[in-house]
Parts: structure tokens; sequence; C-alpha cells
């Protein structure tokens, strides 16, 4: 074979991919160089016995049975794409408005009377005494920071104090009663 | 009976609708007898040329059944970058490789299968000594072919049975241009050495 052809040349000219400047000068070789046009015809040789030998076939050949069994098994769902837009909007608008139903913004939250219970008091009794006070009573913030207040800062330190007293020795009672 | 024919022949004379359509019809309506149309026309080449990577029936099964869930699962998102056998080839070739290495790992004390149930065909019309010696000649090449190293086999089948280009080989497989014509040559120097007596190649 001639230097001017290159083997991967004669392969892409066998394939018909070469560039059409290259393909002249293939066949002018070919024209000339023996050896060029038998690798060639080898290459003929060689598809036409391999094109003979009969093909693996699937068990399983393809139907729409199995094309909508593959969808399933792997959850495959093909939507038009106005389709999924719509979609993706219509749960983003049953999200958004499940949150608003379950907490809207336009209320506070307000913790319930046992949370503020301190996890020591450990009897029933004196739980339940704890949470009749604290339920029965405004909050400590309403209590402190309210606008019509007339206490001062000392002052409302002093109810707190003296308020703090008085549940010690409520406390106290009930332990001793028991 | 008139009117079966009058069906069959428009069957026949039925232009062959091609790939894009056939995936616009799916992704579009999920029209499914499209999507079937579509991969039965590459089946039987997809099939044969995992079960050449893999040599193993089960395993090439379970290589094509994920190709073709891969390639249903994405086919909204193919753009026409190549042809779509192209593409689904290329999807069979990383299942078929994901299969082999899993298999190493596993490691299968099992020989690999012999190729093609099916016996070759043969001519009517040849004697009972044309057909011995044809069905040598190919049990010569089967046997030529599954001594190739994979990588090559690869190539020469995709290119002499599927037809496909070098270029296209080369995006199937993702490898460099001048890495499968190197590969092409080899394969071709090794059946030429294994088959000098039974073939001109």
């Amino acid at each position: 074979m001639n230097s001017n052809v290159t083997e991967d040349e004669l392969l892409l000219y066998w394939s018909n991919e070469l560039d059409a400047d290259r393909v002249q000068a293939v066949e002018a070789q070919l024209q000339c160089d023996p050896k060029a046009a038998a690798y060639l015809e080898k290459l003929g040789v060689l598809q036409e016995a391999i094109q003979d030998v009969p093909q693996e076939e699937s068990r399983d050949p393809i139907t729409e049975d199995t094309v909508a069994r593959y969808q399933r098994t792997s959850k495959i769902t093909v939507f038009p794409k106005p389709l999924r837009i719509a979609a993706l909007a219509a749960c983003f608008a049953i999200l958004a408005t499940a949150g608003l139903l379950v907490m809207p913004p336009w209320t506070t939250p307000q913790a319930p009377a046992t949370a503020r219970i301190s996890p020591e008091k450990s009897t029933d009794a004196e739980k339940a005494v704890e949470i009749a006070e604290v339920a029965n009573e405004p909050l400590l913030s309403d209590r402190l920071f309210a606008s019509g207040s007339p206490q001062s800062s000392n002052a409302r330190v002093k109810a707190a104090w003296e308020r703090a007293g008085r549940i010690r020795g409520l406390l106290a009672k009930k332990r001793t009663m028991r | 009976m008139t009117i079966n024919l009058t069906l069959a022949r428009q069957c026949c004379h039925r232009p062959r609708v091609d790939d894009m359509t056939l995936i616009n019809n799916y992704c579009a309506h999920g029209d499914v007898s499209a999507a079937a149309t579509l991969l039965g026309r590459y089946e039987r080449g997809l099939y044969n040329f995992l079960w050449q990577t893999v040599r193993h029936h089960q395993d090439a099964e379970d290589a094509k059944q994920e190709t073709i869930c891969k390639t249903l699962r994405n086919l909204p998102q193919f753009r026409q970058q190549c042809q779509f056998k192209t593409w689904l080839y290329r999807i069979g070739h990383n299942e078929a490789i994901n299969i082999v290495r899993r298999r190493k790992r596993i490691e299968i004390h099992e020989s690999p299968e012999r190729c093609f149930d099916a016996p070759p065909e043969t001519d009517m019309n040849a004697t009972p000594s044309d057909q011995l010696m044809q069905s040598e000649r190919v049990s010569a090449l089967q046997d030529a072919i599954a001594k190739l190293p994979a990588k090559e086999r690869q190539v020469v089948l995709l290119r002499t049975q599927e037809e496909m280009p070098f270029k296209e080989i080369a995006r199937v497989i993702d490898a460099p241009l001048g890495t499968v014509l190197g590969r092409m040559r080899n394969a071709r120097q090794r059946l030429s050495a294994l088959l000098s007596q039974s073939f001109a190649v």
C-alpha cells in the first residue's frame, strides 16, 4: 500500500465517511495500487461473511404491552408539557392553601398553658395546682408590658417576686398536706 | 379476503414514519404504540450488540430492559444531537458495561455462553455438502468473533452487521475516531489470521 493513503483513510472510504477531496485521492490510489484494492476487497468479503452470521434474538420482543409494562415498572409517566406545568401549578396551589389553613399569617401562635409547666413538677397534684394558676391568669407579657399600666419597673419586679413567693407557699402547703 | 389484501397492500405501501415523528407522538400524546414501533425497529440489532458485549442471555435481557426503561424515561430530553439509533446504542453500551463490571465484582465462575441458538440460514437449493461447508464456515466465523477482545468485537459488529459509520460508533462507545479505527484494524488482522483457511479476509 502506498503511503499517500493510510489504512484509516481506506477504512473511512469503505464506510463512505471520507471527505470529498480525499475520496478522489483514494480512488486515484486504488487505480494504481493493487494492495489497496485488495484490502478493500477483503473488507467487503469480511462484511458479507459477518452479515451471514445469524444474529441473537431477544426472548422478550418489544410490543405495546412490553412498553406499557416497562413504563409501569419504572414509574415513567409522559405528559405533554402544558399538562406538566398545570399539574405543578395545581400541586403548588394545594400546598399553599393547606399551609394557609393550618397556619394563617393573621393569627399569632399561642403556646398552650401546659407548655409553661416546669418539668421538675412530678406529682399530679403539683401539676394541677400550677395549671390552675397559670390558666387563670393573663400572660406575663400582657401583665408586664400592658400599654396603660402605671407601674414602674421596680413595682413590676416586686409584684412578680411576690407572686413567685405565693406560688412557692402554695406548693409547700401541698407538699406538707401530702 | 379482498379487504384483507387491500389492507395488506396499504400497509406495504405505507411510508415509514421517521423516528422523530414517533418520538414526538410518544412524548406529546403518550402514544405507546409509537414507542413500541420506534424501539421495535432497533430491537434486534440492539439485543445482538448487547449480547456480543456481555455474552450471556440473561445479562443481555437485563441490559435490554434497563436500556428501554432509560430510553423511555429520557426520550423527552432527546434533542437530535445525534441519530436516535446512536443514542439508543449508547445507552445500551453503558448498561452492558455496568453489567460486565458488576459481574466482575460478583465473579461468576461460568463459561460464557456459546452463541447463536438459531441454526444458520442455509440455501434450500444448495446440496448437503454445500450446506455443511456453509455451516462450518459460519461456525468458524462465530468462534473467531468470540475470540476477539470485547472492544474490538463491538466495533467490528457495529460496522459490519449494523452498517454504522465509524463516527457514529465512536459516539456509541464514547471513544475518539482514531481509537475506533485502530480497533477495526486490529480486529481485521486478528480475524484474518484466524480465518485464513476459511475466508480470504
